[in-house]
Parts: C-alpha cells; sequence; structure tokens
C-alpha cells in the first residue's frame, strides 16, 4: 500500500506564490520600517538594566511601534495566507529579530552566564581533543559541544558572535523545522501562519541560547515531522466504532491491522536511518529531551498514527547504552535518575519559583499568565476543532505527552519550563484554531478576527518580552562585568580559588577545568554574613593556593531579585573581604571589583 | 532542469573539496566562512537527502532535512573523533567531505541507471 506522504511532497503548480500585491508590498516595506524602529530603539536601552521587571521597563517608548505594527500587519494578511506567502515569512522573520534581538541589540554581549559556560566546553574539548567525564555532567553529553568545536574552528566565527546571535538563529532554526512539521498536520494556511506566530509569542522560556537543549530541540521537531510524514500511518477504522463492533481486544486488534502507511517501502526505510541518526545525535547531546522525544513518539503510535512501533525502543536502547558508557561517571554519582516524590517534583518546579523580589514575583507572574493563557487559547481552539469534526488526536496527544515527564523529575528545577517548550508547538497549533473557526476554504477579511490576533499579539508580544527578559537586571552583562571576568584570569594566581559573588558571571568561556565556585553556593539564604565569610574562608584555606574574588553588581542584583541575600549582607562580606589580611583590590570598574587572597593570608 | 540539478552537484561538490583544504592550509576571513559553513551546515545532509530521499519538492523541507542531517554528522564524526583521541578539524570536514561526495556520486550512479 503506497500513497505520497501529505506533508511533505506536494504537487509542484501548488508550491508557488501568488502574484505578490502593491499592498502586500507596502505592507511589506512598513513591517520593515516598524523592525529598523524597534530593533533601532532597543539599541538606546540602558544597560545595566535597572528594573526589578526587566528590559521590557527601560525600552525607549519607540522601540513598541515594533512589535504592535508587525502584530496588525499580521493580523490583516492572515485571511489571505495562502497568497502572502512571502509577506508572512518576512513578518516572522521581522517578529524573530524584534522579540528575540533587543537583549542582543542593547547589551551587545551574551546574556546567561551559561551560554559563557557552554563557550568553555567548546574551548575545552578542541585545546585537549579529549573528553574527560568526570568534570562535569556536561562532558557526559559532549555531543553538541564537540559539533561546536568543529562549527567555530572550521568556519573561524568568533565564539563571541556565535553566542550573541544564537537566540534568534536558534529560533529561526525552530520555526523552519515547525513549518514543516505543521504542514503535516493542516491544510489550512491560516492556522498554520499563526501557529507560528503564537510559538514565536509564546516561547518565553528562554532555552534558545547557545545550548545542548536548543539543538536538540531543533532535532525533536525534525524527527517528530518524520515520524508524522513518511514514517505516518492512518488507520481505516475508528477506534471506538471498531470496539464497539467486535470487544476490546479484537477490536483493538482489527484497528491496529487496518493501519496503512503513508509512504513507500523505501522512503519510510531511509527515514527511519534519518530518525535514528538524528536520535544518536540528540541522544549523545542532550540529557533531557530524548526522553520527550520518545515519550512524543510512543504517543503517536498509540494512537495509531505512526508506522514504526519500534522506533521508541531502538531510541531507548541507544539511550540505555550512552547511560552504561558514555554517561557513566554521571551516573555513578547520580544513581537515581527518575525516581522523585510528587511533592518534591512540584515544589522544585513551582514553589521555587515564587520566591524573590516583588518585582520578580511580577515577572514570574506574567510568566505563569502567558504560559495558562497559551493553554487557554489551546483548551478553545480544541473545542473548536471537536465541534468541526477534526478528529485528528495527532496534536492533542503530542501536547499532553511531554507533561508524562513533569512528575518524575525535577531537573533542577526546570522540568515544568522544559515541559511547556516540547509542548509548546501543538498548543500552538491548538490554540491557532481558536481564532480561525471558520471552514478551511471561506475568504475574506473578518474584522472581529483580525482585531482579536492583532490585539491578542500586541499583549502577547508584551508579555512575552517581560517573562523572557525578566531578570534582565542580572542576566545581561555590562561591558564593565564584562572586563572584569576577563580581567579576572590575567589577575589570579596560579590554581587559585575564582569566586564570583554568584552565578551571573560572563566567566568560564575558557580555562574552564579551574576551581570555581560562587557565595550563592557557599552560603544559605538564612546565613548572615559573618557565618557566609567563615564559608568563603574555609573554602579558599581548604584550597591552599588562595583566590580571587570577583564581585560584581549583577551578582549582587540577582542575590537580591532572588530572595537569596539582602543587599547589606553582600556589602558585608566585600567589606570582609577587603579587611582579610593580604587581601588586595587589583582592579575596578563600575560594576565590578576583583580582590586577590594570596596563599600565604588564606592559609594563616 | 537536469543542467540546473547538474549545476546543483558541482556547487556541492565544489564546496565539499575546497572546505577541508581551505581550512588545512589555514586561510582565514570571510571566504573560509563563507566556504566552510555550507559544509558543516548543510552539504553532507543535502547530499543524503538527494539520494535517499527523492523527491522532496518543497524547499523548506530540503533545507530542514538537510541542515539536521548535516549538524547530526557533525556531532557523531567531531564525536568518533574526540573519543579515538584523533580530534583534528580537517579529519572531521575531511569525513563530511567524503559522505558528500560519496552520496553525490551515488546519486548520479542511480539516476544514470534510471535514465538508461
Amino acid at each position: 500500500m503506497t500513497s505520497t506522504a501529505p506533508a511533505l511532497v506536494r504537487p509542484r503548480q501548488l508550491a508557488g506564490v501568488a502574484p505578490t500585491s502593491v499592498a502586500g508590498l507596502g505592507l511589506g516595506v512598513l513591517a520593515l520600517l516598524a523592525t529598523a524602529v524597534a530593533t533601532s530603539a532597543a539599541s538606546r536601552a540602558p544597560v545595566p538594566v535597572l528594573s526589578d521587571v526587566g528590559l521590557v521597563a527601560v525600552l525607549p517608548a519607540a522601540y513598541w511601534a515594533g512589535p504592535i505594527t508587525l502584530s496588525i500587519i499580521f493580523a490583516l494578511a492572515l485571511p489571505e495566507a495562502a497568497r502572502h506567502r512571502s509577506l508572512l515569512t518576512l513578518l516572522l522573520g521581522c517578529l524573530v529579530l524584534t522579540l528575540y534581538g533587543p537583549a542582543v541589540m542593547a547589551a551587545n554581549a551574551p546574556r546567561l552566564e551559561v551560554a559563557w559556560r557552554h563557550l568553555g566546553i567548546i574551548d575545552t574539548i578542541v585545546r585537549s581533543g579529549t573528553i574527560n567525564p568526570k568534570i562535569d555532567a556536561y562532558f557526559n553529553w559532549p555531543g553538541f559541544f564537540s559539533a561546536g568545536g568543529l562549527v567555530l574552528e572550521a568556519t573561524g566565527l568568533s565564539p563571541w558572535t556565535a553566542a550573541l546571535w544564537a537566540p534568534v538563529w536558534n529560533m529561526a532554526l525552530w520555526l523552519t523545522a515547525l513549518m514543516v512539521l505543521i504542514r503535516g498536520l493542516t491544510k489550512d494556511k491560516r492556522v498554520r501562519w499563526l501557529t507560528l506566530w503564537l510559538f514565536c509569542l509564546g516561547n518565553w522560556i528562554d532555552q534558545d541560547y547557545l545550548s545542548p537543549q536548543a539543538f536538540a530541540f531543533f532535532l525533536h521537531i525534525v524527527m517528530l515531522t518524520l515520524a508524522m510524514t513518511w514514517l505516518g500511518a492512518q488507520p481505516q477504522v475508528r477506534l471506538g466504532a471498531s470496539v464497539e463492533g467486535a470487544g476490546v481486544l479484537p477490536g483493538t486488534r482489527r484497528w491496529w491491522a487496518s493501519r496503512v502507511p503513508a509512504d513507500t517501502e523505501k522512503r519510510r526505510t531511509a527515514a527511519l536511518f534519518v530518525v535514528v541518526l538524528l536520535g544518536l545525535a540528540m541522544i549523545v547531546s542532550h540529557q533531557l529531551t530524548p526522553f520527550a522525544t520518545i515519550v512524543s513518539l510512543t504517543a503517536l503510535i498509540l494512537i495509531g498514527r505512526c508506522w514504526s512501533p519500534g522506533l521508541p525502543l531502538i531510541l531507548g536502547v541507544i539511550v540505555v547504552a550512552w547511560l552504561s558508557y558514555g554517561a557513566s561517571a554521571y551516573l555513578a554519582g547520580h544513581p537515581v535518575l527518575f525516581a522523585v516524590e510528587p511533592e518534591v517534583a512540584a515544589g522544585a518546579n513551582l514553589g521555587e519559583r515564587l520566591d524573590g523580589g516583588s518585582g520578580h514575583l511580577v515577572v514570574v507572574v506574567v510568566r505563569m499568565a502567558l504560559t495558562v493563557t497559551i493553554w487557554c487559547l489551546a483548551a478553545v481552539g480544541t473545542l473548536r476543532r471537536l465541534r468541526r469534526r477534526e478528529r485528528d488526536l495527532r496534536p492533542v496527544a503530542l501536547a499532553a505527552a511531554p507533561l508524562l515527564l513533569l512528575p518524575v523529575q525535577s531537573y533542577g528545577g526546570e522540568m515544568l519550563l522544559r515541559v511547556n517548550l516540547f509542548a509548546l508547538p501543538f498548543t500552538a497549533f491548538l490554540a491557532a484554531h481558536a481564532f480561525t473557526g471558520r471552514p478551511i476554504r471561506t475568504r475574506g477579511t473578518d474584522l472581529g478576527t483580525t482585531a482579536a490576533v492583532s490585539l491578542v499579539g500586541a499583549l502577547l508580544a508584551t508579555a512575552m518580552l517581560t517573562a523572557k527578559f525578566g531578570n534582565a537586571r542580572f542576566d545581561t552583562f555590562t561591558q564593565g562585568e564584562i572586563a572584569a571576568g576577563a580581567e579576572l584570569y590575567r589577575v589570579a594566581p596560579p590554581n587559585a580559588l575564582l569566586l564570583a559573588g554568584a552565578h551571573p558571571t560572563p566567566w568560564r568561556y575558557h580555562e574552564y577545568t579551574r576551581k570555581y565556585t560562587t557565595l550563592q553556593d557557599l552560603c544559605r539564604p538564612s546565613d548572615n554574613a559573618d557565618g557566609c565569610f567563615e564559608k568563603l574562608r574555609a573554602r579558599v584555606r581548604h584550597g591552599g593556593n588562595g583566590a580571587a574574588v570577583l564581585l560584581s553588581r549583577s551578582n549582587e542584583e540577582s542575590l537580591r531579585l532572588q530572595g537569596l541575600m539582602a543587599p547589606e549582607t553582600f556589602d558585608r562580606i566585600e567589606g570582609m573581604v577587603r579587611a582579610e589580611g593580604g587581601a588586595q583590590l587589583v582592579y575596578n570598574n563600575a560594576d565590578a571589583r576583583i580582590y586577590v587572597i594570596p596563599p600565604k593570608q588564606a592559609k594563616r | 532542469m537536469k543542467i540546473e540539478r547538474d549545476a546543483a552537484s558541482l556547487v556541492i561538490v565544489t564546496l565539499a573539496v575546497a572546505a577541508p583544504i581551505m581550512v588545512a592550509f589555514g586561510v582565514a576571513g570571510p571566504l573560509r566562512t563563507a566556504v566552510a559553513l555550507p559544509l558543516v551546515s548543510l552539504l553532507p545532509g543535502l547530499a543524503l537527502v538527494r539520494l535517499a530521499l527523492r523527491p522532496i519538492e518543497h524547499l523548506n523541507s530540503t533545507v530542514v532535512l538537510a541542515i539536521a542531517v548535516s549538524l547530526a554528522l557533525d556531532v557523531v564524526a567531531s564525536l568518533a573523533m574526540v573519543y579515538l583521541h584523533t580530534w583534528s578539524v580537517v579529519g572531521v570536514l575531511g569525513l563530511l567531505a567524503v559522505v558528500t561526495l560519496s552520496a553525490t556520486v551515488a546519486r548520479h550512479v542511480v539516476m544514470r541507471r534510471r535514465t538508461a
């Protein structure tokens, strides 16, 4: 039984684009102008960001011309989506640049300490040409980093540039893959474009920086696309009707046997090899994503929409093989991967995210509200699909499947965020149906829908910017902090401990294997200044080679905003470091200070 | 159409051969980026997709698959060389070039057999 794969193969005559109208051209030019105004305004935003609600509070008023204009143009173009493909592609590109680029434009430096750290891991692998899995967990899943080293070394691209622009490139890559995936789910072009638009607006989760998870998410989307198209299947009878007629087991067997593959055996075999290759690259690159992929593929198989029931098993075997070999060093220190009490998981995923200052709480509430809004719109869209008798279960199954990961592990308190990201392509798809109630072939402008899409788009854009850049006060670095991070390696005595105030520090991008720690790691929120300083002193003495202590504005802001340490305590600890015998202030700028504690005094 | 496809193969082969040579000779600057970037991000996947998954008529489907396969090959090839203690950028690029050239040649052989 053969048929063409519906999503990926289309008659050539349908692939063309209708001639772009003068109005379309005009809207395109307007979108480009709005984007230019927004990016130019974003580049004038003051850094450091001096607001507890983050970047959104300091963006110049002109910036908002961008997201608002783009939302309106998108809503106007959407009803004629088939004619305006070029315009909608342009709008999507403009939206990515406008929503994902402001921090790049404002700070002109990579955000998030972890992006700098990832550059350090790449640097370590490239310099040594080996992998020591005992260094830390990253070296147990080193695939992305070795490939990153290859790309940077081969192309001569600057690591700084790669990390700086990674959010924009990753988002562009995800959206390109999502375009293909969504094409397999609907013929309605309005729904396709609206899905991509809502994905952009709902993705505040901030996993698009230079990271293995961003790379693995791209592979995840492509694997699901292949599973739904070339490896896809379609039962010829309804499960309910089959069970009703023949009983549970025989009916289910009949339903299962009625599936027909979506493509030829030759292409299925080729697609299977591709999925396994992508799975292999994913499994050696990221700890969590393979589990989300396996769960999602299993969901597709259980609803009869994937022809290869053995695929999750093949991937599962590769996961186990990798855990037993490449990640065995990590497993030795972390014997239980998936056993967490539900209360612990809930606390880590939700409760701990509600701690912090009032501005930070506003950001957390906006994040939760944005997520809940997307899920509510998805629920409305699902009801509309049911009303239209659209019985394709795949988007619902793929939106729900990642939730199974939620109770099993806290993943450092981030599982809720990651699950939301894995579900987002499908919640966005379902949410798109909330705005497209009329049948597919109905054309013409519906003013109510146009107004709703532009209004919701502008509101979600504001919420997304608040949620995504809500920590900009501490995770966006100033040039002074970056200069101090570089200076740290110059002034620190050989083998000295490198110590910072907290984790938002632009360091570890080279000399990754040195000893690093922070006050945040050493002290508890309940510790007073004396207690915390004693821990610092003990740690320096334990190392025996002295320390270089970097204390910065972003360190202090991070500790304050997350409710981990009061500014007065931070200042008192800095005073104690300054007063420590032999300690010297060796570097000082408006945003950071470096003190060196020599080995002798540290031992005294 | 045939000329177009041959031209595409010619571009793929030229870039696949040029990139490792350029890196081996230490050529720097934008030219190196322009030649090496396609080899690490697109060409091996494109050659394999053109060979194994014909026909794909949507350009973005082809591009997405080609990028995904190329990046996956980057991971597998670079990691294999690291674990075998033979890490070398030129070596990995050479491997990617071999994959690209083999798939392109195999495609031509298959096409010729079909038209014969």
